[in-house]
This record gives structure tokens, sequence and C-alpha cells, in this order.
């Protein structure tokens, strides 16, 4: 269904004594255009699906205390590794005096920051990683035990529900970090920034879906979104609002394709995939090689994982502005993570050195359902319509 | 603001009493006495309170009022306005209000417009000042102007306010909130006169009706003006007011205030869904949906100037963010209000399948389909349908037998009562049409996997779905002589009685012959002499004697 309505003017209904008769030649207009866009309009009888994300983790197993997946505990902080690389109180002053900073980070053998110049700072502790083995995502290298290849390193496969093998590296790096897993601070903050900051409003529309259970090919656009989220009354967010793309932001807007087997919907390999995302309040962009959406059809929307490789550079940008930034308050050693991410790398691997140069990462993530409204399609009529509705509030 | 000034907003009501008094005091001593009283009181509403503000002082301050409830007699809460009394705690939230208001209005972010002129020194009384501000502002708030006295009771009360706090504004503030619990602004009585041996109202009153008739408010300067050169008590001069009137803006206020108020609106205030089940249906939406039935009636009968009767077919609204997540529509601009009209296809028109009529007339957790026709027959029909006997056995419908998955079952097995069989014959073949919507006025085709059969009759028209409920109720001859008699009960302020007969069938006869606009049926009463008629015996305040004997009075032909 095409719809079509006012962009509308930002007077209050109250203030707006002459706008109802605006409101009304805009319905006219509107109606003739949404005739003429119904009769030139997309394919018939397929429907399209609209989602809008709502939550984002690491995926990988988090039991309650972790005992069962971190056997050998969760991670050491800053302060503690700070401790054990200067272990008098006389050398810990020294440092914290020399660059001015009581927060630990200036502990490069120049003085560099942990978290800008990671590479030059080994924590003395080590960061444990998780043993567990299970896992959703996809098979991204292709192999069936992660032995090393032309293009990506040795390392051990996850499996899936399915029994699938599955690559997910960044959980061996983050699975016994407090901060990451649920209700620890940086895992908890993504929680609540998702609907509170707009830096995080990611839209997927499945165009051309013939049956939701079953479709062997959908056209899939995924952007960035323009709108609130609203939560409900049942500790969800409400599905069905109207989401507008951020046309602005066209570098944003990306298209592949893909299908629906037994009501999961899985997009094909993105070359590249663009997103942006926030952390203790800090934002960045987050990109993603051969991406891959797997989402499980609900009646309010979907659940189900992001995979793809993070190119470690990049990746480790993105971390560094948000859970390095916080590092004493989100309890995580910016090289510990930075080390971590590097020896657990899997993809993308430099001919000439025969590093890896990209770890795989799988987020599960969460959506409802939203009507993603696509302002260039009705650009036209919706500036001849644009005359007269009040403010909602 | 000083700590004086603090206090004495505080403190604002005591001189609001006292400045009220004011009023009746200098009444008292007042030469002017009135031929003859009408025996009704009204008590000013909250819609009538907001809307006068508003067109003394503007769109721009805010009105954040809160008056106590009034009882509905007739169908419709004006009519109990007559009724009403001013409770302590009724007073209580006019006196609130009226400082509210005040200190809004003297606020230096709107005080610079709207007072007349600005005192020498903001910290001392300027006595010519308070006057420019106060003349005016109380003969729209008293609907006359302010006797010599009056003005100089209440400028000497400014005058002291003012040294005692030591602020112009603050001073006169705190008189400004007590003319607004000044019995003479939160009542209207009507007054008549005796004119070559013919008892009329004033032509103060003539103007007070029509303006409450037309804007829900009280009248303007203009119309104020035509009351006291005369004029509005020629046939040609009311014409011209009520052309006047029937043109502004403000005519969108009085009808948007008349349907909320037969709608049952304020229920919307105390309206609550169950989030497990409906967790769409957030604050916002109940607010949303009232504002949505609202613009759309507006917008058809007021600025369209359409056939009432296409209300409840029409497939133009407005629509929101939230409520269009719950129409599960799309809408271009979700940040505010938006124009959308609903496919031919779809099982949406009119207001019966807008979300405020489904949700309201439902439980928190399901529909209703005796909810819905019962009110639809009690709304658009203005028929009575008995309450429910308080022996009833509700177990069919509250703990109903899980083989019973639509509403239809259970309520076919509650209706096996005879007891309850009765009533619900009325009301269930109505309100069955509207059960592809869920108890939050969502679309749904099957109820417990069950598909949803929403045929059904109202009297001896039958329907397959809700489309066909909607052509039944569009074609009912009592829909459109429903809507004049709730008008005319409006327009008179008492409930209708059978001894009107002749002046509805009157009314519903030039609201037939001119297409049931609604902007025509509010002309054919406000232009009516039974409009502005006075009972022969007036001073003997039997109401229904009163109301029996208006139609009796001439009207144009």
């Amino acid at each position: 269904m095409i719809n079509v309505t006012a962009r509308t003017s930002p007077r209050g209904a109250t203030e707006d004594r002459g706008g109802i008769s605006r409101f009304v030649k805009a319905l006219r207009i509107g109606v003739c255009a949404a005739a003429v866009l119904a009769f030139v309009g997309g394919r018939a009888h397929a429907e399209t699906i609209g989602l809008v994300m709502t939550s984002w983790h690491v995926e990988g197993v988090f039991t309650k205390d972790g005992k069962s997946e971190c056997p050998d505990g969760l991670n050491p902080t800053l302060e503690e590794n700070f401790k054990a690389q200067f272990k008098t109180k006389e050398e810990q002053d020294a440092i914290i005096k020399k660059y001015g900073s009581t927060q630990w980070h200036y502990r490069g053998p120049n003085g560099e920051s942990d978290n800008n110049s990671p590479e030059t700072v080994f924590d003395p502790l080590p960061h444990p990683e998780p043993h567990a083995t299970a896992s959703d995502g996809f098979n991204l290298d292709g192999t069936q035990d992660g032995r090393a290849t032309d293009k990506t390193c040795k390392h051990d496969k996850f499996v899936n529900a399915s029994g699938e093998a599955v690559d997910n590296q960044f959980y061996r790096v983050t699975g016994c970090v407090k901060s990451f897993r649920p209700q620890g601070t940086f895992d908890g903050f993504i929680t609540n920034e998702i609907p509170a900051l707009m830096v995080n409003r990611w839209l997927i529309e499945i165009k051309g879906v013939d049956d939701r259970m079953n479709d062997d090919h959908v056209d899939v656009m995924i952007a960035h979104g323009l709108d609130e989220l609203v939560a409900d009354g049942n500790n969800g967010f409400v599905a069905g609002r109207s989401q507008r793309v951020d046309e602005g932001s066209a570098s944003f807007i990306q298209h592949t394709t893909g299908r629906i087997v037994n009501g999961v919907f899985m997009t094909d390999s993105m070359p590249e995939f663009r997103m942006t995302g926030s952390g203790l309040v800090e934002v960045g962009e987050r990109r993603f090689k051969d991406a891959r959406f797997k989402l499980k059809l609900t009646p309010n929307g979907a659940t189900g994982v992001l995979a793809g490789y993070g190119d470690i550079p990049r990746l480790w940008r993105f971390y560094a502005k948000t859970i390095g930034l916080h590092a004493i308050a989100s309890t995580v050693s910016p090289p510990s993570l930075y080390h971590s991410i590097v020896r657990n790398a899997d993809g993308y691997k430099d001919p000439a050195t025969g590093q890896c140069t990209a770890i795989s990462q799988v987020y599960a993530v969460g959506f409802v359902n939203a009507n993603i409204v696509r302002q260039s399609s009705s650009t036209d009529v919706a500036a001849a319509i644009s005359k007269g509705a009040g403010a909602v509030r | 603001m000083n700590m004086k000034a603090k206090l004495f907003w505080a403190s604002a009501g005591l001189l609001g009493l006292f400045a009220a008094s004011v009023t009746a005091i200098a009444e008292q001593k007042s030469e002017l006495k009135p031929a003859a009283v009408l025996s009704r009181a009204r008590l000013i509403t909250q819609p009538q309170y907001v809307n006068t503000l508003r067109g003394i002082f503007g769109p721009n301050v805010k009105y954040p009022v809160v008056l106590a409830p009034m009882h509905r007699v007739g169908g419709l809460v004006d009519v109990g306005a007559s009724a009403a009394v001013v409770t302590g705690g009724a007073l209580e939230r006019f006196d609130s209000a009226g400082r509210t208001v005040a200190k809004e209005v003297l606020d230096p972010s709107h005080r610079d417009y709207i007072m007349p002129c600005r005192p020498a020194s903001e910290k001392l009384p300027d006595d010519a000042c308070a006057r420019k501000f106060l003349a005016p502002v109380g003969r729209l708030l008293f609907r006359r102007a302010l006797s010599e006295k009056e003005l100089k009771a209440y400028t000497e009360i400014a005058h002291a306010a003012i040294i005692e706090v030591g602020d112009f504004y603050t001073g006169l503030g705190g008189t400004l909130s007590g003319m607004l619990v000044a019995p003479e602004f939160l009542y209207v009585t009507p007054t008549t006169e005796v004119v070559r041996g013919e008892n009329r109202l004033t032509a103060r009153s003539r103007a007070i009706r029509l303006s409450m008739l037309l804007w829900n408010a009280y009248p303007d300067s203009e119309l104020l003006t035509a009351a006291e050169n005369g004029s509005l008590n020629t046939d040609k001069g009311l014409a011209k007011q009520v052309d006047r009137m029937l043109a502004s803006p403000r005519l969108a206020d009085g009808v948007r205030n008349f349907f909320d108020d037969m709608l049952v609106f304020e229920s919307f205030d105390t309206l609550t869904k169950d989030g497990k089940i409906y967790p769409a249906f957030t604050t916002q939406v109940t607010t949303d949906a009232r504002e949505q039935t609202l613009r759309t009636i507006v917008a058809h009968l007021v600025e369209l100037n359409g056939d009432y009767r296409d209300l409840f077919t029409t497939r133009k609204t407005f629509l929101t963010n939230d409520l269009a997540a719950i129409y599960g529509v799309a809408i271009n601009d979700p940040d505010r209000w938006a124009p959308y009209e609903f496919p031919t296809d779809s099982a949406r028109g009119g207001l019966l399948t807008q979300v405020s009529f489904l949700a309201l007339y439902s439980h928190p957790g399901r529909s209703s389909p005796t909810r819905r026709g019962r009110a639809i027959r009690e709304i658009f029909l203005c028929q009575k349908v008995p309450d429910p006997p308080p022996n009833v056995d509700f177990s069919a419908l509250e703990r109903p037998d899980p083989t019973l998955k639509t509403a239809r079952d259970r309520l076919n097995r509650h209706s096996q009562n005879p007891v309850c069989a009765g009533c619900h014959k009325i009301t269930d073949p109505i309100g069955l049409a509207l059960e592809n919507f869920d108890g939050a006025g969502a679309y749904r085709t099957d109820e417990s996997g069950a598909v949803i059969d929403a045929s059904g009759a109202l009297n001896d028209a039958s329907f397959k779905n809700v489309k066909g409920l909607e052509e039944a109720l569009h074609n009912n001859p009592r829909t459109p002589t429903c809507l004049a008699e709730r008008m005319t009960s409006y327009a008179l302020n008492r409930p209708i009685e059978a001894a009107d007969q002749d002046l509805l069938n009157y009314v519903n006869t030039k609201f037939a012959a001119n297409g049931y606009r609604v902007k025509e049926l509010l002309r054919v009463i406000a232009t009516d002499k039974t409009f502005y008629a006075v009972p022969a015996d007036n001073d003997k305040p039997t109401i229904n004697k009163a109301d029996a004997e208006t139609v009796t009075l001439g009207r144009k032909s």
C-alpha cells in the first residue's frame, strides 16, 4: 500500500485557527495523489515488511554468574592492571603526577594513552576468554573447522542451534568482560540508548514478500531512521509506527537482497555494511564486511543476529571512543580488549604478514514492525499538501 | 519575583474572594433593576472558561485549567451546567485556575501585548493604567461594562495590593484573579426586560446565549457592542452577528466542544487499557484518539460544510504516528498531525471505526459489542438503553467457556438468560458489526483463531459487516434528528421535553432542507425567536412549565 500524507506545518492546533481549511485542501490533493501513486505503484500482491531496531547485544553464551562459560573468571579492571603494572604507590603517584591524569591511562613506555595507542601497552593481568562453544551467527569463512585459509586465520568455530559451524571471534574478546555482559555497564547503556539516541535508529525494509514463511527472493533496504521509538505498555516498544528514512544520509541507505526460509529472513552477504551506533552516550560508526542479517520474523517484529567482519582499526576506533573513553566506569582495560581483538582476528588476512586484519562479530538484535516512509517517493506530493496541519504536541 | 510577590500569589485567593465581592456589593447599589430573571443560572464549563479567556487574552497564554466535573443531563454536560453548584472543592479549582491564568496573563512574556499601557513604575501603583486594563477585561468577563463604582473598587484593590507587594503586575494580577472567581464571571444568569408589553431577554442575555451556542464562550467585544447599541434586538442586526460568528474561526471551538460533550469524551480522562493485551495503546494514543475524532468532525462539518450523516462513512481523517500504529498504516510526516484517507477497500470509515469510539466503548482487555451498541443507540440515535439489572450473571463473559472463542459466541450464551436477552437484542446486533476491531480499535479478522462474523442489524436494516452498519446509521432517519435534538437542547441549555415537539419539527425540517449542514442548523437555531424566548410566567421558576411554553412563542417562517 502506498500512503501519501502531508508534511505539515509546526503550528499547534489551538493556535492554528486557519489551519483546518488548509487541512482540507491538503486532504483533497493528497487523495488524488494517493490514487495516482497507487496506480503506478509497486508489485501486486507482494507485501512489504518494515522493521526498526530495538535491541543490540553481543551474541554468545551468557549465564547469570558466568562460571560455566568463563571458568577463568571475569575481566580485571583498568585499575587492577594499572596497579599490577606499577606495583608501588610511589610508581603509581609518579605516573599520575607526570601525566596529570588520575585515570591511569597514560602508561605506555612514553606515556602513550592505553586507549588511543593500545598497541603500546600490555596489561600484566590475563584477559579471560569464554570456553563456550555455542553461538548464533553465520559461517563467514566457509570452513567447518576454522582452519587457516588464504584469506582467514585459524580459529575455533562455534556451533549454532541448527548444528552449523559459525564464526563469532568477538565473543571470545568480550564474553568474559563484565561490561559487555547482560546488565553490564556498556550493554546496559546501549540498551537505554537505542530508544534514546536517534543515532541508533536503524530500519530494515523487506520488499516483495510473496510469502512471509518462504520466499526465495526479497529486496532489502537498510537505512538510518528519523523517528522515535515509543515504549509500549508491555516493556517493549510500540510496533507499527511510521519511521522515516533519513534521506539526508544517503550513504547509509543500503540495498541488498535476501530470502525467507521457514519464517527466517536472511540477507545475502553485503561486501560492506555501515551503521551508526552509540555506547556510554558516545557515538560512532560501525562497519561490517561480508555482513548478513538473519532474523526470525514474528507477528510484531523480528529477532536474530547481524554478523560480519570488523576491520580492526575501524572497530577499535568505535570501541576506543565509547567503552575505552569510559574505561573506569565500565571496568575494562582498553589494552586487554585491543590485544584480544588482534589475537582473535580471523578474517581478511594480510598476505604480507599473515596477520588477520578483521574479526568476526555477531550481535543479537531485535526489531519491532514499522511502516517505513520514503520522503523521496512522494516529495512532490508532500510539498503540494504540506500546508496546514498542526503540531502533534 | 520578590518574596512579597510570591507570598502574594500564594494568598491571592483571599484577595480574589474579596475582589469578587465587589461586584455583588456594587450590583446591590446599582439602579439597574432587571425586569425579571429567568430561573436558570448556568455555571461556566471548562471549555467555556478556556474559550472565553483565550478570546480575551489570546492563544499564546497557557490555560492549564482543570475545573470540577459536572453531571451529564439529557446527554450533555453543558446542560448539566444549569444544575451545577460550586462546592468548596469546585471553588478551590476555580480559585487555582484564576490565579494561574492571571499570573500567565501578566507574565513578562505576555503582558507587553496584552496590557494597553505601561505603568510609570513597575513597583508603584498607576491607577490610570490599571483602569485601562480592568475596564475592558471586566466588560468581557462580566459581559457588561463595569459601573464606575465597580471599576473604582477594583482599581483601589489593585492599588492596595501593588503597594503591599511592591510590584504593579503582581498586584494587578491578584485583582484579575479575583475577577475570575467572581460569581458574575462564573455564572450566567439570563435577564429579561419588558418592552412594549413583551417580556424578552435583554440584549445582553441574547448575546450571551448566541455566543455560548456558536463559540461556546462569552461574547466578544463586537457582540457586546451590538447588544449595547440595541442592534442585536433587530432581525438584521442579529443576522449580521450570526453571519460573522459562523464565519469566525471560533466556530470550530464551539462545534468541537459540542461534539466532545455529545460523544462523552470526558471519559477519556479515565480510560485505561491493559498494557499486556494492548501494548500499543499508550497514554498518547488516548489523547490523540480524542483529538482525531474532533479534528475529523470540525474539518467535515465546519470547513467542508459537509452533510452530518457523512461523518459515519467518511474515510477522510487525520492521524498521528501513535494513532497510525494502531490503525496499521504509514504516515509521511510522523512528527505532526497529517491528513489521511483510508483506501476504499479499508474497513475503516466514519466515526464508528475510529479508535476513539472503538476503544472508549470497550473493556480494558477486550471489545464490547454491548457497550458499542448501547453507545450508538444512546449517543447517535438518542435512545435510552436500560442499565443491566443488579443481579445479572456475567460469568459467560468474564469467565467464558474456552470453546466460546468469539464475542458473538459468548454473548449468545449470556443471552440465553431471558433477563439479559431483552436488552442485548437492542445493542448486540449493532455492536457485533464492529467486532473486526479489538478493544483498542485495531483491525482483526479473527478472535482466538475463529473467524469473526461481523454481520448484524440496526432495526430493520441487516448488514454483513461494518460497512453495512455505517450505511445503516448514515441512512437512519433518526440519526440527523437526534443531532438536531441534542443541538437544540444545547442551545436552550436544558433537556428537551415533549412540549418541544413543534420546535423540533421545525428545526428538523430546516436541517433536512439544508442538506444536514450543521452550520445551517446552527444558523436556524440562532436566528429563531424561540431561541431567545422568555416564558410568560418566568417569575414562577417552574422549569418544565417554562420550557413547555417556549415553543408557543413565535418564530420566523
